[in-house]
């Protein structure tokens, strides 16, 4: 894949045929604006080949557009890794291999090439650093957005050591809303995020250490009534303060503006996804309608009554009994109304949604997670200290 | 004698593979020298895949045989039919595939061997007699289509000629492509 990625001109030679890449990306455009397909047909192609080869020569195009348009010459890690999942190898550990001339520089750097290490630490090690850089990865569990989307699947391509039946009913604090299904559309919710495989009361759940608790605001309770009132409202002011300071010492965007937009958007998502059919309400400029918000609140703190109550339900109610957490590697988010500091970040593999867990008293691998215990399978800390159940 | 590959200088260097001429019979015959990525040195890299045959192919590295599989003997042979003898990077011989220590240290200049290559050659398969003809029309066909009037968007019936056009043409097979990628 990236000889063809970085290649400067492509040759394609079959048998005594040559023919340029540039005219097999030329005939692509062609094929699909005419709708030509039905005369590649025959005599040996059936329809799903010439799609799929169709398909293929988009991925490389697109993947080589995205290149030359990044500013470090990468392609997205999520598209690669989308690629070479479904890509076979000889050698197992080329599939991390074999891509790291595509990936950023930060990743390239750390991955040490060793081809007597277990392919399986080869995937875990390379999981972890893309986990470290990844801006998709934050802890605001429930944000979506065109930024803010992730690809299905990703990266389950990566160390499955077995397959044991998905567990679709896995709730978070606020029940399946909240759980690994946040955030995600119905279909990347039937994913194997989490599996059980052994013990009747122990989860074990493969997956990967990535951060640390290390500051966190408590939460405060959901009001008694729907309509927030002058004392709630000064309650919750306080409250907005105190989590977009932390926010911003937290996160470590050097630009000011972007890092308050990046408050502002996930704190909306959380929120407005947290309600069912409330996100429709709250698209638009996202900064805007933050200070609209406190606005409204202000009102009601200095007037008991505000100009418009659609704030209220949606934007106080979701984000009472949550905690607002920060993490050593300038994450923010929330978190169960329990966390403190010290706690561990973790994300299963197959999935992006993390985990807050504590680590039991008696020490081990083991976590104590809401109620019940989990263990985290082949977890690995940033340092490569590995884990294992 | 099996060809002996000697050890590279330094993390900077790749060995290229000088393709000779071809002379009497259909074989290969090589020259492998080392050069440093610093230095600019004219070449191409040569893709294919790897496959799974049981069988090798002999070539001849300075005088020495040397054993590779069928198809990256086919694409050799292919360059060295097409004329394309100068120097070409191919993985499988460039780098000594048993060392995991050199595999290692070459694995990393992945993206300056290729980023540096002139051309890289995806070698394919063998094609039939309709594919090599196609191959050949596909640029002039390519800018007959490109020339047409796109923005009366004509459907298959209405373009009789170059529906018949790429039916005698019988076009490459792209599932070929999806294989090598």
């Amino acid at each position: 894949m990236q000889e063809v990625l970085l290649a400067r001109k492509i040759i394609i030679l079959c048998g005594n045929a040559q023919v340029d890449w540039d005219h097999i990306v030329r005939l692509e455009r062609q094929v699909l604006q005419r709708q030509l397909h039905s005369i590649l047909k025959e005599p040996v192609l059936t329809s799903a080949q010439i799609f799929e080869a169709l398909n293929r020569i988009a991925n490389f195009s697109t993947c080589k557009a995205k290149m030359a348009a990044s500013p470090n010459g990468s392609v997205p890690t999520t598209v690669l890794l989308h690629v070479i999942r479904r890509k076979g190898v000889s050698v197992p550990a080329n599939r991390v291999y074999g891509i790291l001339s595509l990936v950023p520089a930060s990743v390239k750097a750390d991955v040490v090439v060793d081809y007597t290490l277990d392919p399986a630490i080869v995937y875990a090690n390379f999981v972890q650093l893309n986990l470290r850089d990844d801006p998709m990865l934050e802890l605001f569990s429930q944000v979506r957005g065109p930024e803010l989307f992730r690809m299905h699947g990703l990266p389950s391509w990566c160390l499955e050591l077995d397959r044991p039946p998905p567990i679709n009913r896995f709730e978070g604090s606020n029940g399946l809303a909240s759980g690994y299904h946040a955030g995600f559309a119905p279909p990347l919710s039937e994913r194997h995020v989490v599996c059980e495989a052994s013990d009747r009361n122990v989860l074990r759940i493969p997956g990967f250490l990535i951060d640390t608790v290390i500051d966190n605001i408590e939460a405060f309770a959901t009001p008694s009534s729907s309509q927030v009132g002058p004392t709630a409202a000064v309650a919750i002011l306080d409250w907005e303060s105190r989590t977009r300071t932390l926010a911003a010492r937290t996160l470590k965007d050097d630009d000011k503006k972007n890092r308050h937009h990046c408050y502002v958007l996930a704190l909306l998502a959380e929120r407005t996804l947290t309600k069912n059919n409330m996100y429709r309400k709250f698209e638009g400029d996202a900064v805007q309608l933050y200070e609209q918000y406190l606005t409204h609140l202000r009102e009601l703190a200095e007037h008991g009554k505000a100009t418009a109550r659609a704030f209220d339900f949606p934007m106080v109610g979701a984000i009472a009994d949550r905690a607002f957490i920060a993490t050593a590697q300038g994450r923010i988010g929330y978190a169960r109304p329990s966390v403190q500091p010290g706690d561990s970040v973790c994300v299963s593999q197959n999935s992006i949604v993390p985990f807050i867990v504590r680590n039991r008293p008696e020490g081990g691998t083991r976590y104590a997670y809401g109620r019940g215990l989990c263990e985290w399978h082949h977890a690995r800390r940033s340092d490569g200290d590995e884990r294992s159940a | 004698m099996s060809y002996r590959y000697e050890p590279l200088p330094d993390t900077q260097h790749i060995r290229l593979l000088s393709l000779h001429a071809l002379s009497g019979h259909n074989s290969v015959a090589a020259t492998l020298s080392t050069h440093s990525l610093d230095d600019p040195v004219a070449y191409g890299a040569l893709s294919y895949a790897w496959g799974v045959a049981e069988t090798r192919c002999a070539i001849q590295i300075d005088g020495s045989s040397f054993q590779v599989w069928p198809n990256s003997y086919a694409a050799l042979l292919r360059l060295v039919q097409a004329g394309r003898i100068g120097p070409v990077w191919i993985d499988a011989i460039c780098i000594i595939q048993n060392d995991k220590a050199e595999k290692a240290m070459q694995v990393p200049l992945m993206s300056d061997i290729y980023t540096h290559a002139s051309s890289v050659y995806v070698w394919l398969d063998e094609a039939s007699t309709a594919e090599e003809q196609a191959s050949i029309m596909l640029p002039d066909m390519l800018d007959r289509l490109e020339k047409a009037d796109l923005l009366a968007r004509p459907t298959f019936q209405e373009v009789p000629n170059l529906s018949q056009t790429f039916q005698e043409l019988g076009l490459p097979p792209l599932s070929r492509i999806s294989e090598s990628a």
